[in-house]
């Protein structure tokens, strides 16, 4: 382990993916610790999702949409 | 000999439009016209689309950011993206070409088959081949105001105005400042720019031309008393829109340009260049937006003071009264009844001091630290140059000149107008005379629609020319992974042949490679080859951002002959390399895990395919009022049959009752001129005394129960098959209040009918009194949009009948927005007396039997004492609410009310005429209160909707949508109940039944899914996937899951 934090970041495609996007776009610099899952709406999280985050090491998730 | 001679004169007529200005109402009209199957050329000035709504952050009154709305700036729309999609250029219409950085030079021809000339200026930049690396800019040695922020930031001369600007390139701006020192060409990796283009001049032949031009912003250093551009405090409202945008050059942190510091107090004051000495029209956008700024200032900024400083409120549209209620009592912004004198600045502090007068007169100095000017609008800057060119009239404002019955032509046949250039007004108006300008020009190329034929399969990727899909089932995944170079962006951040060495070892991987540029076209083909020459059934392309590449690499394996779900791109660039430059060892160890996901995803994917199905080329307008009837007659003029539905007795809703109308023109007129239309049109079947009494089916294939009461009473009953449905069922003018039991308090209706039939009564009278915005205890208060300018009509009626007679208004706020501010000017000019009330002191009406009199004691605001009025009429603008039976209706259709009762439309700025379930649209005043000219351009408007299906032989259904296991469902209700657009049902369908034999199981028709997957996660027993998105796909347990950094 190299004792990086994780956190996996659900985002919606039509929003939050797109505001991920356009970070990169203008460059923002954000620690590589974010992981971005897209999802087709967040009304697709599953409470398992989130679960399962955690157990395969996540520190943090972030749902954002 | 003779033959050809033939053949030469009848030229095949242009099926093609040219949509002038690539704002929101022209790409909004480009799209519905290509979508019908019309070539689309469409024009703009600068060197990318979006207009002004690219530099707005949010939009009142929901403050949906722009963001996820859809503007070209940024990206997609929601759900199902309304109109950005089709301009992501790998992504791009078929039926649309855009020309940038182009104006037009000439117009010959007639309605139907036009010469326009064009003129590109160069880009230098070649929108192929750029890849927005930004190198250009880096190198550029010359700085320019960006006007895009209003000058806040700066820009280079080679630029792109913003981070996502459509078409996503940079370009090169020429002008005397560029020192022509060829920095950028010898920079561009991609060999991209070319110094040496020269302008180029196109001739394009087309059968209609829409004009979208939009608007210019006043220019507020006219008014020198206010300091705008003096007193570096004082600032427009774009600039406070820039100020408080996320992508505006503060972050959305409003500071104050003097000192950088956020204000403490911030002034609005409205009406800017509207109603005043020499622009008499009202801007009509102004108070909403100004009260969208308060708002987000006082979320943003602690203990911010906000006044706005205003005449009237004038909040006309669905929730808008809803809005200034909130804001003045949930976030307490002050709203000042006063037109600001003059601004003084305190130069120690650069604060600014404003001179005002209360209602009562008194004279108050207010100190704020910052002041925003809500500057109006004027006609578009390229206005009367067009207008030369195209030999189109301009009306007294230099606005487009439309009439009232034609809201949406200009003087020139075959020339349309949408949006502000007609006159001002909001995105969701634009949004409306889009559609409508598109609905016009596709009855007037009613024999080319379909031209152009496109099919949607995957959003905007046309399947013609692929060849026939390789049935990959139960082979073994053999997966290729392209990790693309972009040139530097990501192969100097990222150790990409590590990484594919690394990938070749992950088991089902075959073959990892690292090339260049995977969006250029040798590098699809190098793909292509690859993918079929190693017989790959999975494509994992790690690039940029699969939201703007999934189309092209979609295409690719497609072209491949694979199906394009079995391909997964990595956002390698957007989303590792541009944001983590500094940590180059974490980002390396991001890429792997995100292409390792990425592999494990396609390993677990499955084909999904679209099905295709007929549309019924048949329409179903609910309502025979104006708005139904011009639905009906557009698309029956453009060729498709029509079943008209109405309730009553006699076709014509509201418009039986209106005998005139405040600008002159006579609607029984437009009334009689519709019924003969619809009446004599061999596509038209009427049915009156009809009610819907069942919807069912879905997009394309709808079928409706009718139920027809015969004039005997017999009831019949049939059934017609649709492939679209309008509902344009109205509303009407309530009646339900106290008062109008006291003998000479009527309705406003009342009135109009005694204007016209008994006009000796009307000339008889001495005193009239006026009551707006009256409603019935228990209703909701909204602004019911048509009453103040049906007043003025009235008022001013009588005052011409007898200019003796005592007219008094007493209102709350005069709404009589746009161009209609000139007969509230002409009512005071005549001499009609405006009292204003407030709902804590409504006016109260009595009868006075001793003078056998009416009595109004209300509440004078200005000599703050209550007055007695005496009337010998008191007529009341009673509210308009929905036709009754809405509610029943929305029940069969399946489709939402607002809380005002009115029909729910799919999004409340960009999708005015559509619902959520597709299929169905929405006309005139069942989506709110409406002038006529508003309800026809609706109305319009629904039709293109409607046509943009009709038009098409059939329909891609499906796709990415949820999917029941029957053996799993318990049939427990929870994704019916979940399901945020009403469509699972629980059915015996197919003989399926769920455990236990019980009850049947749900049902979700694929045709109707929007493909959320929010009942996938909220099922309790798992038995819904959403495909693409399964639970294998997205568990990703083969690999370890999510969160596993380190294999």
């Amino acid at each position: 382990m190299s004792g990086d934090l994780q956190i996996v970041a659900y985002c919606c495609q039509h929003c939050a993916y797109a505001a991920a996007d356009l970070a990169g776009g203008l460059r923002m610099q954000y620690p590589p610790a974010v992981r971005v899952v897209m999802l087709p709406c967040t009304g697709k999280l599953d409470a398992l999702l989130v679960l399962q985050a955690f157990e395969d090491g996540a520190d943090g998730v972030m749902v954002a949409g | 000999m003779m033959q050809m001679a033939i053949s030469q004169t009848i030229r095949a007529k242009p099926a093609a439009v040219l949509v002038v200005g690539g704002g929101i109402g022209g790409m909004r009209a480009a799209l519905d016209l290509a979508d019908a199957g019309l070539k689309v050329y469409l024009v703009e000035q600068t060197p990318c689309l979006g207009g002004r709504v690219a530099q707005l952050g949010f939009m009142f009154p929901q403050h949906d950011c722009v963001l996820c709305r859809g503007t070209p700036d940024h990206g997609y729309g929601c759900t199902r993206p309304s109109i950005s999609p089709a301009y992501i250029q790998n992504n791009q219409h078929p039926n649309i070409q855009i020309l940038t950085n182009t104006s037009i030079m000439d117009v010959e021809g007639e309605a139907g088959d036009f010469s326009v000339s064009l003129r590109q200026e160069p880009r230098y930049v070649s929108i192929a081949r750029c890849t927005s690396c930004g190198l250009c800019a880096e190198a550029c040695p010359v700085e320019l105001p960006n006007e895009y922020q209003l000058g806040m930031t700066k820009r280079k001369a080679a630029y792109k105005i913003a981070a996502r600007a459509t078409p996503d390139a940079y370009c090169i701006d020429r002008g005397p400042y560029c020192d022509d020192c060829q920095e950028c060409q010898k920079i561009c990796p991609t060999k991209a720019i070319n110094l040496d283009e020269q302008p180029r001049l196109l001739s394009v032949e087309v059968g209609a031309v829409i004009l979208a031009l939009g608007f210019q912003v006043y220019d507020a250093t006219q008014l020198e008393e206010l300091g705008y551009g003096r007193y570096p405090n004082v600032v427009q409202a774009m600039t406070y829109e820039r100020l408080a945008s996320r992508s505006g050059p503060t972050e959305g942190v409003v500071v104050r340009p003097s000192d950088k510091l956020t204000p403490k107090s911030i002034a609005w004051l409205q009406c800017i260049g509207s109603r005043d000495q020499q622009n008499t029209f009202c801007s009509s956008i102004c108070c909403m937006y100004a009260t969208k700024e308060a708002i987000l200032a006082k979320q943003r900024l602690k203990d911010v003071n906000c006044s706005v400083f205003i005449m009237d409120e004038r909040a006309f549209n669905k929730e808008y009264s809803a809005y200034f209620n909130k804001a003045r009592n949930k976030h307490g912004i002050h709203y000042n009844r006063n037109r600001v004198s003059a601004i003084r600045e305190d130069p120690a502090t650069h604060d600014l001091i404003l001179h005002y007068a209360d209602p009562n007169g008194k004279l108050h100095e207010e100190r704020f630290e910052m002041v925003v000017l809500a500057t109006g609008l004027q006609p578009p800057e390229s206005a009367s140059q067009l207008s030369e060119i195209l030999d189109i009239e301009l009306n007294q404002y230099g606005f487009c000149q439309t009439d009232k019955f034609t809201p949406l032509q200009t003087s020139r046949p075959g020339v349309f107008v949408c949006g502000a250039f007609s006159s001002p007004k909001e995105i969701v108006e634009t949004i409306i005379d889009a559609s409508g300008a598109a609905a016009e020009v596709m009855r007037l190329l009613n024999d080319r629609l379909h031209t152009y034929p496109y099919t949607r399969v995957w959003p905007f990727l046309s399947d013609n020319g692929f060849p026939p899909e390789r049935d990959v089932t139960g082979d073994k995944p053999k997966v290729g992974v392209f990790a693309c170079t972009c040139g530097q962006t990501i192969s100097d951040y990222l150790d990409l042949p590590a990484l594919v060495s690394q990938a070749g070892q992950w088991p089902n991987v075959a073959v990892a490679e690292v090339i260049e540029y995977a969006c250029f076209p040798e590098m699809l083909e190098y793909m292509r080859d690859r993918i079929q020459s190693e017989g790959l059934n999975r494509v994992v392309v790690a690039a940029c951002s699969n939201r703007t590449h999934d189309s092209l690499f979609q295409r690719l394996v497609c072209q491949a002959g694979l199906n394009p779900y079995l391909l997964e791109v990595v956002n390698l660039r957007e989303q590792c390399t541009r944001v983590h430059r500094e940590q180059k060892e974490q980002a390396n160890r991001k890429a792997q895990e995100m292409v390792r996901v990425a592999v494990g995803r396609v390993i677990a994917a499955q084909p999904v395919h679209k099905d295709k199905m007929p549309c019924v080329p048949t329409a179903l307008v609910i309502g025979g009022g104006v708005s139904g009837m011009t639905a009906a007659l557009a698309i029956a003029d453009s060729g498709y049959d029509v079943h008209l539905v109405e309730r009553e007795e006699r076709l014509g809703g509201n418009l039986l009752d209106l005998y005139y109308v405040a600008e002159g023109y006579n609607p029984q007129r437009l009334l009689r001129d519709l019924v003969n239309r619809v009446c004599s049109h061999q596509r038209i079947t009427t049915h009156i005394r009809t009610d819907v009494v069942r919807h069912a089916g879905h997009v394309g294939d709808f079928n409706s129960e009718l139920q027809m009461h015969r004039p005997n009473g017999a009831v019949e009953r049939f059934t017609v098959a649709h492939g679209v449905t309008i509902v344009a069922t109205g509303a009407r003018e309530t009646r339900e209040h106290a008062l109008l039991i006291l003998p000479g308090v009527i309705t406003t209706r009342e009135l109009e009918e005694k204007i016209i039939h008994h006009p000796e009564e009307i000339a008889a009278l001495k005193d009239v009194v006026m009551i707006q915005c009256v409603r019935s205890e228990d209703s909701p208060d909204y602004c019911s949009r048509v009453c103040c300018t049906n007043t003025m009509k009235n008022a001013i009626r009588l005052k011409l009948f007898n200019p003796n007679c005592r007219v008094t208004v007493l209102y709350k706020n005069i709404v009589t927005y746009g161009f209609r501010e000139e007969y509230y000017t002409e009512a005071r000019r005549m001499g009609v007396v405006f009292t204003r009330y407030t709902d804590e002191q409504p006016p109260e009406v009595t009868f006075d039997h001793n003078f056998d009199r009416l009595v109004v004691r209300v509440r004078d605001l200005t000599m703050d004492k209550i007055v007695n009025l005496h009337a010998d009429l008191v007529p009341l603008s009673m509210a308009i609410a929905p036709a009754d039976g809405s509610e029943e209706l929305a029940r069969q259709l399946r489709v939402p009310l607002s809380s005002e009762g009115f029909y729910e439309e799919a999004q409340m700025k960009l999708r005015p005429m559509d619902f959520m379930r597709e299929g169905i649209f929405l006309a005139g005043m069942a989506h709110y209160p409406k002038f006529i000219e508003e309800s026809i351009s609706h109305a319009l408007a629904a039709a293109a909707r409607a046509l943009t299906l009709l038009s098409q032989e059939s329909l891609w259904l499906g796709g990415v949508v949820a999917q029941v296991d029957p053996d799993k469902c318990v049939g427990c209700l929870t994704c019916t109940r979940t399901c945020p657009f009403q469509i699972p049902q629980v059915v015996q369908l197919d003989g399926r039944v769920g455990i236990g034999g019980l009850g049947g199981a749900a049902w979700i028709d694929p045709a109707q899914c929007q493909g959320c997957g929010t009942c996938t996660g909220e099922c309790p027993s798992s038995a819904i996937q959403l495909l693409h998105y399964t639970d294998e796909q997205m568990m990703l347990r083969s690999i370890g899951g999510l969160g596993a950094w380190q294999q």
